[in-house]
């Protein structure tokens, strides 16, 4: 029966691997800053310059945080550094008004959708945000013959917040209200070149019997 | 050859078109939408056949899994359910339907080749960018093509169709098979063996479905003395329940094969066990309760086979009394096999509620011998109005 394959759609595989090698030659593996320790992560450093997010340098006032201990099995890491991967590409995204792209390689699906919805709400360079959202009670719910994975977070963006950015003054919550707090659910895909990356995205607002746990 | 010509072609035209998607941004929704708020990137028309992206079914995307009889049909829903299959295989499509003339159809629901589309529609970007290719549609329609009317069955992976578990366990699945047609596999008719693909569609996917999906009735707590009414020390406080819904729900999940026949399998519980707990050790529990625990009789010098006596007052405040209705849970599947549901992983299957209770110290009850107590108490009890089935003893001193 198997003696079929490659009648086709070798074309598709074809097509999947090649999405995941457009840009390659220029990104090495895409890491956050800092490493993956149980201390909480201040991802993007103050001041120090994300090689993986094109030379991309987060502001000394925003902090993003990751508290919760990367496992210690490989392929689960490597889910956890993706779905890390995919956070700080959104954000760097968001700070630089969509300028910096590298999370049109971390995300793809609605979770894609999410990283366009958010840049297109900081478009204008008059606003931006500022202070800390924090990734905390990270886990991975299962993995999936080895090439797919569900990961819950809890975020807490109840100190992230949009501003001004002339005058830093605060003028809202830097995501939607109802997104204060929330669990967020994601699907992370391997690659036929073997990096992983975010397909799929839902929240629940910790207001919601599916998200209490992380009120 | 034909095929790697165009993949190689495909691939340059791949990387030009993802360098420009940043700046054709589809219209977002999700943030503002009730939970799950999935953001929703731009399918293509083809793609939007069911209202949850998937083509038409509600739990489970682009499978034909029914799930009848005592369902909650939120079950599925919450991202804590437990679900140890999100994704299968199943056979969905013969021969005759590997093609249509104008696929991939915006239904997706009619033949392999407008499901291979709908996959693709699962990666917005991707979608959005096959759709760019000059000349890829009808390379794809040509593999298919080249199966229609064939004896063989498409065998499709599908997934449960809440959260992103299920489509985790999808990408992974179809990543892992490395199917000939990427999405789908065209194999000859079979039911289990050797030869059937990875992870297929069995009876024991399908009771796990069934016993994710089973609603096992609420139960409401009755006690006597009724609820608010204070009890004493020494004297019994009988328990019962009613359950809001079938006693011994039932479930089935079923799906058809290409071939005519059904493949099921039904869960079935045994009748409840109803048991009372307490948290404090000043209390002699009554624990032959049946499915129902025991109604009040009206006879308050009987121990009750289900209830509970303090031995104590409540100085702390009133004592809680948790009742439990347990179930044991099993399945059957049409090919005869069977079995049950470990708990771990499985959640317990059963039902809790609290009652409280306030205990008052009688004095004059506790100074005399435990027999003339219960005489006392007998009498005071007829003097009172009783209300066998209600709750509605009183004896308030």
């Amino acid at each position: 029966m198997r003696g079929r394959r490659g009648s086709a759609v070798i074309l598709t595989a074809g097509i999947l691997s090649g999405v995941a090698a457009c840009g390659n030659g220029s990104a090495a593996a895409f890491q956050p800053a800092g490493s993956l320790s149980p201390a909480p992560v201040q991802a993007p450093l103050p001041g120090q310059a994300a090689r993986h997010l094109g030379g991309f340098r987060f502001p000394s006032d925003v902090s993003i945080d990751f508290t919760t201990p990367a496992p210690a099995d490989k392929v689960r890491r490597a889910v956890i550094a993706a779905y890390r991967d995919y956070v700080l590409a959104l954000w760097a995204a968001v700070l630089s008004h969509g300028k910096n792209t590298a999370y049109q390689r971390q995300a793809a699906g609605n979770a894609l959708g999410f990283v366009r919805r958010e840049v297109s709400r900081y478009g204008a360079p008059g606003t931006t945000v500022k202070g800390t959202i924090t990734y905390h009670d990270t886990r991975i719910a299962g993995v999936y013959f080895g090439a797919g994975a569900d990961v819950f977070t809890c975020v807490d963006a109840s100190a992230f917040h949009r501003v001004n950015a002339q005058t830093g003054a605060t003028v809202g919550p830097a995501l939607p209200a109802r997104l204060t707090r929330y669990l967020e659910n994601v699907a992370v895909g391997k690659r036929s070149d073997g990096t992983w990356f975010v397909n799929r995205l839902a929240t629940y607002p910790a207001s919601t019997t599916q998200g209490a746990m992380c009120r | 050859m034909r095929t790697r010509l165009l993949t190689s072609i495909t691939v340059t035209a791949l990387c030009a078109a993802v360098a420009g998607l940043g700046q054709s941004a589809p219209a977002l929704a999700g943030l503002g939408q009730s939970a799950p708020a999935l953001a929703q990137g731009g399918l293509p028309a083809a793609r939007h056949a069911g209202a949850a992206g998937g083509p038409a079914f509600s739990h489970f995307a682009y499978s034909q899994v029914q799930v009848t009889g005592d369902v909650n049909p939120g079950a599925l829903g919450s991202p804590a359910a437990y679900t140890p299959a999100p994704c299968w295989v199943e056979p969905r499509f013969t021969g005759s339907n590997s093609y249509h003339a104008g696929d991939p159809q915006p239904s997706a629901t009619g033949d392999a080749d407008s499901y291979w589309w709908w996959f693709v529609g699962q990666e917005p970007a991707l979608a959005g960018v096959l759709g760019r290719i000059q000349g890829l549609k009808q390379a794809v329609n040509k593999v298919f093509k080249a199966r229609q009317g064939g004896a063989g069955w498409w065998w499709v992976p599908s997934w449960i169709n809440a959260g992103v578990s299920g489509y985790a366990c999808a990408w992974g699945l179809v990543h892992r098979l490395n199917w000939s047609a990427q999405y789908l596999e065209y194999l000859m008719p079979q039911r289990g063996g050797p030869a059937t693909p990875g992870h297929p569609i069995d009876g024991q996917i399908l009771a796990d479905l069934a016993r994710a999906e089973l609603a096992l009735p609420a139960i409401k707590i009755f006690t006597n003395p009724a609820a608010g009414k204070p009890s004493d020390v020494n004297l019994p406080v009988w328990v019962w329940v009613d359950y809001a819904g079938p006693r011994q729900p039932t479930d089935t999940a079923s799906v058809p094969l290409p071939d005519g026949t059904t493949l099921s399998a039904t869960v079935t519980t045994s009748p409840p066990q109803v048991s009372v707990a307490v948290s404090t050790s000043a209390a002699h529990l009554y624990n032959n309760c049946g499915a129902t625990g025991s109604r009040y009789t009206g006879n308050a010098t009987a121990a009750p086979p289900c209830g509970v006596t303090f031995l104590a007052p409540s100085t702390g405040g009133p004592y809680p009394i948790t009742v439990t209705a347990r179930w044991t849970v099993r399945w059957s599947d049409s090919t005869g096999e069977s079995g049950t549901f470990a708990s771990p992983p499985w959640p317990v299957p059963a039902q809790t509620g609290t009652t409280t209770v306030t205990v008052r110290e009688i004095q004059a009850i506790n100074e005399m011998a435990p027999d003339r107590a219960q005489t006392m108490t007998a009498r005071r009890f007829a003097a009172g109005p009783a209300s066998p089935g209600r709750g509605g003893r009183d004896h308030a001193w």
